[in-house]
Protein backbone atom coordinates (compact mmCIF):
# COMPACT_ATOMS: atom_id res chain seq x y z
CA UNK A 1 0.00 0.00 0.00
CA UNK A 2 1.79 3.10 -0.79
CA UNK A 3 1.60 5.46 1.85
CA UNK A 4 0.21 9.28 0.60
CA UNK A 5 2.30 12.31 0.00
CA UNK A 6 3.59 13.88 3.62
CA UNK A 7 3.42 10.47 5.57
CA UNK A 8 6.77 10.30 7.14
CA UNK A 9 6.55 7.19 9.37
CA UNK A 10 4.94 5.98 12.70
CA UNK A 11 7.76 7.49 14.89
CA UNK A 12 6.16 8.12 17.99
CA UNK A 13 7.40 6.30 21.67
CA UNK A 14 6.34 3.12 21.70
CA UNK A 15 6.02 0.75 24.70
CA UNK A 16 6.50 -2.13 22.20
CA UNK A 17 9.95 -0.86 21.76
CA UNK A 18 10.29 0.03 25.19
CA UNK A 19 9.93 -3.02 26.61
CA UNK A 20 11.56 -4.79 23.82
CA UNK A 21 14.88 -2.99 23.93
CA UNK A 22 14.68 -3.13 28.11
CA UNK A 23 14.45 -7.03 27.90
CA UNK A 24 17.47 -7.00 25.48
CA UNK A 25 19.87 -4.67 27.81
CA UNK A 26 18.78 -6.39 31.16
CA UNK A 27 19.93 -9.89 29.36
CA UNK A 28 22.84 -8.11 28.39
CA UNK A 29 23.69 -6.72 31.32
CA UNK A 30 22.92 -9.99 33.66
CA UNK A 31 25.62 -11.32 31.09
CA UNK A 32 28.05 -8.44 31.56
CA UNK A 33 27.66 -8.90 35.65
CA UNK A 34 28.91 -12.49 35.45
CA UNK A 35 31.68 -11.72 32.91
CA UNK A 36 32.68 -8.67 35.51
CA UNK A 37 33.87 -11.20 38.25
CA UNK A 38 35.96 -13.11 35.71
CA UNK A 39 37.87 -15.22 37.33
CA UNK A 40 35.97 -15.83 40.15
CA UNK A 41 31.99 -16.73 40.54
CA UNK A 42 29.98 -13.77 40.54
CA UNK A 43 26.68 -14.10 43.20
CA UNK A 44 23.95 -15.21 40.68
CA UNK A 45 21.16 -13.52 42.70
CA UNK A 46 21.62 -10.01 40.63
CA UNK A 47 22.08 -12.09 36.75
CA UNK A 48 18.79 -14.35 37.69
CA UNK A 49 16.85 -10.55 39.17
CA UNK A 50 17.88 -9.64 35.47
CA UNK A 51 16.80 -12.23 33.41
CA UNK A 52 13.43 -12.39 35.30
CA UNK A 53 12.82 -8.76 34.87
CA UNK A 54 13.91 -9.20 31.13
CA UNK A 55 11.28 -12.11 30.65
CA UNK A 56 8.57 -9.87 32.24
CA UNK A 57 9.36 -7.10 29.52
CA UNK A 58 9.61 -10.06 26.37
CA UNK A 59 6.25 -11.16 27.65
CA UNK A 60 5.00 -7.83 28.03
CA UNK A 61 5.82 -6.69 24.73
CA UNK A 62 4.48 -9.57 23.02
CA UNK A 63 1.23 -9.01 25.03
CA UNK A 64 1.18 -5.52 23.61
CA UNK A 65 2.11 -7.02 20.02
CA UNK A 66 -0.55 -8.71 20.04
CA UNK A 67 -3.54 -6.51 21.10
CA UNK A 68 -2.38 -4.34 17.58
CA UNK A 69 -5.51 -3.75 15.43
CA UNK A 70 -4.42 -1.60 12.82
CA UNK A 71 -0.99 -2.78 11.98
CA UNK A 72 0.99 -5.03 9.08
CA UNK A 73 1.12 -8.04 10.09
CA UNK A 74 2.45 -9.52 6.93
CA UNK A 75 5.34 -7.25 6.79
CA UNK A 76 6.24 -8.08 9.84
CA UNK A 77 6.11 -11.52 9.71
CA UNK A 78 8.54 -10.77 6.84
CA UNK A 79 10.61 -9.29 8.47
CA UNK A 80 10.31 -11.16 12.00
CA UNK A 81 10.89 -14.79 10.61
CA UNK A 82 14.17 -14.00 8.70
CA UNK A 83 15.43 -12.23 11.46
CA UNK A 84 14.67 -14.77 14.00
CA UNK A 85 16.36 -17.25 11.50
CA UNK A 86 19.57 -15.12 11.79
CA UNK A 87 19.35 -14.54 15.61
CA UNK A 88 18.84 -18.01 16.48
CA UNK A 89 22.17 -19.11 13.92
CA UNK A 90 23.84 -16.27 16.32
CA UNK A 91 22.60 -17.46 19.29
CA UNK A 92 23.90 -21.12 18.19
CA UNK A 93 27.05 -19.73 17.38
CA UNK A 94 26.91 -18.09 20.72
CA UNK A 95 26.29 -21.21 22.48
CA UNK A 96 28.91 -23.20 20.88
CA UNK A 97 31.60 -20.78 21.80
CA UNK A 98 30.21 -20.85 25.46
CA UNK A 99 30.22 -24.55 25.61
CA UNK A 100 33.91 -25.02 24.17
CA UNK A 101 34.93 -22.78 26.96
CA UNK A 102 33.58 -25.01 29.13
CA UNK A 103 31.10 -22.79 30.60
CA UNK A 104 28.98 -25.48 32.93
CA UNK A 105 26.03 -25.69 35.04
CA UNK A 106 24.47 -22.77 36.14
CA UNK A 107 26.22 -19.85 34.04
CA UNK A 108 25.45 -21.95 30.88
CA UNK A 109 21.62 -22.24 31.78
CA UNK A 110 21.86 -18.09 32.16
CA UNK A 111 23.99 -17.28 29.37
CA UNK A 112 21.48 -19.68 27.32
CA UNK A 113 18.31 -17.74 28.51
CA UNK A 114 20.14 -14.66 27.30
CA UNK A 115 20.09 -16.00 24.32
CA UNK A 116 17.25 -17.24 23.41
CA UNK A 117 15.67 -13.55 25.33
CA UNK A 118 17.32 -11.72 22.75
CA UNK A 119 16.87 -14.30 19.86
CA UNK A 120 13.11 -13.49 20.39
CA UNK A 121 13.38 -9.85 20.97
CA UNK A 122 15.39 -8.81 18.00
CA UNK A 123 13.10 -9.85 15.52
CA UNK A 124 10.37 -8.43 17.76
CA UNK A 125 11.94 -5.22 17.76
CA UNK A 126 13.22 -5.00 13.94
CA UNK A 127 9.99 -6.33 12.43
CA UNK A 128 7.95 -3.65 14.39
CA UNK A 129 9.97 -1.29 13.81
CA UNK A 130 9.68 -1.21 10.43
CA UNK A 131 6.00 -2.73 9.85
CA UNK A 132 5.02 0.44 12.08
CA UNK A 133 5.47 2.53 8.93
CA UNK A 134 2.96 0.91 6.94
CA UNK A 135 -0.29 2.14 6.75
CA UNK A 136 -2.70 -0.27 6.88
CA UNK A 137 -6.77 0.17 6.46
CA UNK A 138 -8.46 0.51 9.69
CA UNK B 1 37.32 -5.15 9.41
CA UNK B 2 34.26 -4.28 11.55
CA UNK B 3 35.76 -0.70 12.46
CA UNK B 4 37.28 -0.62 9.21
CA UNK B 5 34.52 -0.57 7.13
CA UNK B 6 32.30 1.64 9.70
CA UNK B 7 34.78 4.49 8.97
CA UNK B 8 34.96 3.55 4.90
CA UNK B 9 31.06 4.12 4.77
CA UNK B 10 31.53 6.80 7.78
CA UNK B 11 34.11 8.86 5.68
CA UNK B 12 34.15 7.74 1.84
CA UNK B 13 31.12 6.26 0.78
CA UNK B 14 28.74 8.60 2.95
CA UNK B 15 30.11 12.17 1.44
CA UNK B 16 30.25 10.53 -2.02
CA UNK B 17 26.65 9.87 -1.90
CA UNK B 18 25.60 12.81 -0.26
CA UNK B 19 26.78 14.46 -3.80
CA UNK B 20 24.62 11.95 -5.74
CA UNK B 21 21.91 13.47 -7.30
CA UNK B 22 18.68 11.93 -5.77
CA UNK B 23 17.49 9.08 -8.35
CA UNK B 24 21.47 8.26 -8.39
CA UNK B 25 21.38 7.88 -4.74
CA UNK B 26 18.42 5.85 -5.05
CA UNK B 27 19.84 3.70 -7.12
CA UNK B 28 22.84 3.33 -5.17
CA UNK B 29 21.37 2.20 -2.01
CA UNK B 30 18.82 0.02 -3.13
CA UNK B 31 21.76 -2.11 -4.44
CA UNK B 32 23.98 -1.25 -1.76
CA UNK B 33 21.66 -1.90 1.67
CA UNK B 34 20.84 -5.71 0.83
CA UNK B 35 24.84 -6.41 0.68
CA UNK B 36 25.58 -4.56 3.98
CA UNK B 37 22.19 -6.18 6.24
CA UNK B 38 24.34 -9.93 5.33
CA UNK B 39 27.88 -8.75 6.04
CA UNK B 40 27.42 -6.28 8.63
CA UNK B 41 25.56 -8.54 11.04
CA UNK B 42 27.71 -11.65 10.13
CA UNK B 43 30.96 -9.55 10.94
CA UNK B 44 29.69 -8.29 14.48
CA UNK B 45 28.64 -11.83 15.57
CA UNK B 46 32.03 -13.19 14.05
CA UNK B 47 34.38 -10.19 15.58
CA UNK B 48 32.27 -10.63 18.93
CA UNK B 49 32.91 -14.44 19.04
CA UNK B 50 36.56 -14.46 17.41
CA UNK B 51 37.48 -11.63 20.17
CA UNK B 52 36.07 -13.71 23.14
CA UNK B 53 38.67 -16.81 22.26
CA UNK B 54 41.19 -14.56 21.76
CA UNK B 55 41.13 -12.63 24.90
CA UNK B 56 40.42 -15.84 26.81
CA UNK B 57 43.66 -17.49 25.18
CA UNK B 58 45.11 -14.52 25.89
CA UNK B 59 44.55 -14.49 29.81
CA UNK B 60 43.03 -11.26 29.27
CA UNK B 61 39.46 -12.38 30.77
CA UNK B 62 41.26 -13.54 34.03
CA UNK B 63 43.10 -9.84 34.83
CA UNK B 64 42.71 -8.55 38.58
CA UNK B 65 41.22 -5.40 39.02
CA UNK B 66 41.92 -2.58 38.52
CA UNK B 67 42.68 -3.82 35.06
CA UNK B 68 39.81 -5.64 34.69
CA UNK B 69 37.78 -2.28 34.36
CA UNK B 70 39.51 -1.91 30.89
CA UNK B 71 37.57 -5.92 30.20
CA UNK B 72 34.49 -4.61 31.38
CA UNK B 73 34.95 -1.11 29.35
CA UNK B 74 34.66 -3.47 26.64
CA UNK B 75 31.96 -4.91 27.09
CA UNK B 76 29.90 -1.99 27.62
CA UNK B 77 31.38 -0.32 24.61
CA UNK B 78 30.23 -3.88 22.94
CA UNK B 79 26.65 -3.86 24.55
CA UNK B 80 25.92 0.37 23.31
CA UNK B 81 27.45 -0.57 19.75
CA UNK B 82 24.98 -3.93 19.94
CA UNK B 83 21.71 -2.18 20.83
CA UNK B 84 22.48 0.74 18.43
CA UNK B 85 22.94 -1.50 15.02
CA UNK B 86 19.77 -4.07 16.30
CA UNK B 87 17.51 -1.34 17.65
CA UNK B 88 18.41 2.25 15.27
CA UNK B 89 20.36 0.96 12.33
CA UNK B 90 19.42 -2.23 11.33
CA UNK B 91 15.58 -0.82 11.72
CA UNK B 92 16.21 1.80 9.84
CA UNK B 93 17.98 -0.13 6.97
CA UNK B 94 15.37 -2.40 6.19
CA UNK B 95 12.94 -0.42 6.24
CA UNK B 96 13.97 2.12 3.43
CA UNK B 97 15.26 -0.24 1.77
CA UNK B 98 11.02 -1.95 1.63
CA UNK B 99 10.71 2.11 1.05
CA UNK B 100 13.12 1.79 -2.25
CA UNK B 101 11.77 -1.34 -4.20
CA UNK B 102 8.00 0.45 -4.31
CA UNK B 103 7.06 1.99 -7.46
CA UNK B 104 6.53 5.22 -5.81
CA UNK B 105 9.46 5.67 -2.80
CA UNK B 106 8.31 7.96 0.29
CA UNK B 107 11.01 10.41 0.26
CA UNK B 108 9.91 11.96 3.33
CA UNK B 109 10.17 8.31 5.03
CA UNK B 110 13.15 7.88 3.76
CA UNK B 111 15.03 11.16 4.45
CA UNK B 112 13.76 11.03 8.28
CA UNK B 113 14.86 7.68 8.78
CA UNK B 114 18.04 8.23 7.20
CA UNK B 115 18.58 11.48 9.51
CA UNK B 116 18.97 8.51 12.23
CA UNK B 117 22.42 7.72 10.99
CA UNK B 118 23.17 10.94 11.36
CA UNK B 119 22.22 11.02 14.98
CA UNK B 120 23.56 7.75 15.85
CA UNK B 121 26.63 8.33 14.16
CA UNK B 122 28.28 10.51 16.63
CA UNK B 123 27.56 7.84 19.25
CA UNK B 124 28.95 5.17 17.10
CA UNK B 125 32.25 7.18 16.19
CA UNK B 126 32.77 7.67 20.14
CA UNK B 127 32.48 3.99 20.33
CA UNK B 128 34.91 3.19 17.92
CA UNK B 129 37.10 5.49 19.12
CA UNK B 130 36.85 3.86 22.37
CA UNK B 131 37.60 0.57 21.08
CA UNK B 132 40.45 1.72 19.71
CA UNK B 133 41.95 3.09 22.76
CA UNK B 134 40.93 -0.06 24.94
CA UNK B 135 42.61 -2.63 22.63
CA UNK B 136 45.64 -0.23 21.88
CA UNK B 137 45.61 -0.40 26.13
CA UNK B 138 44.94 -4.41 26.41
CA UNK B 139 48.00 -5.00 23.59
CA UNK B 140 50.17 -3.02 25.24
CA UNK B 141 50.21 -3.33 29.34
Amino acid sequence: MSAPAGYTGDTTRSPIIALAVGAIVTAFVSVGYIAAYMPRNASLAVPIALLAASAVMSLGAIVLLTRLRSFAWRLFFNVARWVLALTFVFAAMAEYVFAYDNTRGTPLVILTIVLILAAVNIPVVLGFSVARHERVAS
Amino acid sequence: MWTGIDLFVGFIIGPIIGHLDIPARMAFMRRFMPKMLLIMPTLVVATLTSGWQLARRLGNLTVPYPQHWWIVASFIVVGVMAIIAYVVLEPANISVLLELRKPEPNGLLIGRLMRRFIYTAGITGVMQVATLIIMTKLATW
